[in-house]
């Protein structure tokens, strides 16, 4: 086991290696087969990356590898889930038996890619407030506008216009106004979370429907929007790609 | 007064820049089997030689020497080194060139305030038996637990431990007084297991020239004579920075550790890069 670790750090020289990956299982399994005892899992942290490093045949000390720590760990599953979440609109988008339409694609989407979190909601609070923390605040965003991004894009929004950037910035606070509602939601399979998800989209889609055939008259509020998104992605410096 | 000052200045500059005209001298005529010592050349056996006779030498004033030169600082630095390294379950430690037991004793510091660390233990390996006298006594005075620390005299370039021995490497201060800085990175390859950790807390150099023509200054006119006064040793402490001058800047030793065959090797500068912090995995 420790051989395909060996190859894969040698070889591509990342940090996001096999070792990585065992580390958050070993994080999920601590939490979903023994809820009650969520105490001693030690969650999105130094001590589950030493946990998960002597899991795949490594000393503990490995640990530093992830300087960031609990950061780091949060930042890999968020990526590792938005990977999956394309996976899975992509065979979405390819199976032509059902038809959606972009709201409700949209929905499917992100109810899909919040019930990832499911299997570590006891833990989630403090990966938001890690993520919110400034050395990981750089991470957090560009991970964020990658996944509204691919939402999007699957959803089918080929646009070029401002409303381009309206979509995705009303997407980001709608995906995480209902994170928020979920890691407090008791009800029985999140119900009041997804129903407050299919409320907040109506009314986004209702409000689209008011703005945009009068955008034009709304220079303003489309400018300051256009140059939020654009400063947004230079700090992220996402516009070198 | 201004302009006394000027010439003040501008005399200990042309001293300075003497003095590394010197250094750059020395390098072009050293020859094979010759090393550097400070900024002279000397055959390679001579230089442990010497440099264990240094460190003999200032053994009892070692410790308050790097206060009054740091300033204090170095404390800091030691303690960011330890943070870095941030021991965890089962951590074996082998300290190099850890004499005084600076890094063992904050390394059991951190282990005792830390929730998870069971089985930590750490092996202080000097080549100076004066240096590890003084650490030993140390360690009785502050009452550490003797089962976690022990101590060994041993070459750096020859480390007398078995193989896959250790889980974490450190040596602070003390791989510039290395004569062979290849061998003796290879040899803590040797005897980390896989996964195992190498940090390396050392003088670098600095990142913007002004601040290191005042380290300059500093360096060489105020620390042979706080040397003199306090240690009695005007010679091995012009020694100690002509040696800092010596040592590869923070990328060329980077390039070296990962020669030795460390991964992930990574670099962080304190205090605008007088010291650096070298970290690499053994994977």
């Amino acid at each position: 086991m420790s051989l395909v670790c060996l190859c894969a750090t040698v070889r591509y020289n990342i940090k996001y290696t096999y070792a990585a990956l065992t580390i958050y299982r070993h994080n999920a399994t601590q939490n979903t087969s023994e809820p009650t005892q969520t105490n001693e899992n030690t969650g999105w942290s130094k001590e589950s990356i030493a946990a998960g490093a002597q899991d795949v045949g490594y000393p503990s000390i490995t640990h530093g590898m992830f300087a960031r720590g609990g950061g780091d760990l949060v930042h890999y599953f968020q990526q590792t889930a938005n990977q999956r979440l394309v996976q899975y609109m992509k065979a979405k988008v390819e199976d032509r038996s059902k038809n959606y339409s972009p709201g409700e694609f949209v929905e499917e989407a992100v109810k899909h890619r919040l019930e990832m979190v499911i299997p570590y909601i006891s833990r989630w609070p403090q990966a938001i407030a890690l993520m919110s923390l400034p050395p990981n605040v750089q991470n957090t965003l560009a991970t964020q506008l990658t996944l509204v991004d691919d939402i999007c894009y699957y959803a089918g929004d080929r646009s070029v216009d401002f409303s381009w950037y309206a979509r995705r910035l009303a997407l980001v606070a709608i995906y995480k106004a209902t994170e928020l509602y979920m890691v407090q939601d008791k009800s029985v399979d999140y119900l009041e979370s997804w129903k407050f998800l299919n409320n907040r989209l109506t009314e986004a889609i209702q409000l689209q429907n008011v703005l945009l055939p009068t955008h034009t008259d709304n220079k303003f509020s489309t400018d300051t929007l256009l140059s939020t998104f654009i400063t947004a992605r230079n700090i992220l410096g996402m516009n070198n790609r | 007064m201004s302009l006394k000052i000027g010439t003040f200045l501008s005399k200990n500059r042309i001293a300075v820049s003497n003095l590394i005209k010197r250094c750059n001298s020395t390098e072009q005529t050293a020859q094979a089997g010759q090393t550097h010592f400070g900024f002279q050349s000397v055959p390679e056996e001579e230089k442990s030689e010497k440099v264990h006779k240094v460190f003999e030498d200032v053994a009892s004033k070692y410790d308050i020497m790097n206060d009054a030169m740091s300033m204090g600082i170095h404390r800091i630095w030691k303690d960011i080194f330890m943070h870095t390294l941030s021991p965890t379950n089962n951590t074996k430690l082998l300290d190099v060139a850890g004499g005084t037991g600076d890094i063992a004793f904050r390394f059991l510091d951190y282990v005792k305030n830390s929730s998870s660390s069971n089985g930590c233990h750490v092996t202080v390996c000097d080549i100076n038996k004066a240096m590890l006298d003084v650490g030993e006594i140390r360690c009785e005075r502050m009452n550490y637990d003797k089962k976690l620390i022990s101590w060994q005299v041993g070459d750096a370039e020859k480390l007398p431990f078995d193989d896959n021995s250790f889980n974490a490497y450190t040596i602070a201060f003390g791989i510039r007084n290395v004569t062979h800085i290849d061998k003796a990175l290879d040899e803590a390859y040797r005897v980390l297991e896989p996964g195992g950790r190498f940090l390396c807390l050392e003088f670098s150099q600095l990142e913007t020239n002004l601040a290191q023509w005042f380290y300059d200054l500093y360096s060489f006119q105020v620390i042979p004579v706080m040397g003199h006064l306090i240690a009695g040793q005007w010679q091995h402490y012009q020694y100690l920075v002509e040696s800092i001058r010596k040592f590869p800047n923070q990328e060329t030793f980077k390039a070296m550790i990962e020669n030795a065959g460390f991964r992930q090797v990574t670099y962080e500068n304190l205090t605008m890069g007088v010291v650096s912090i070298h970290s690499g995995f053994k994977l």
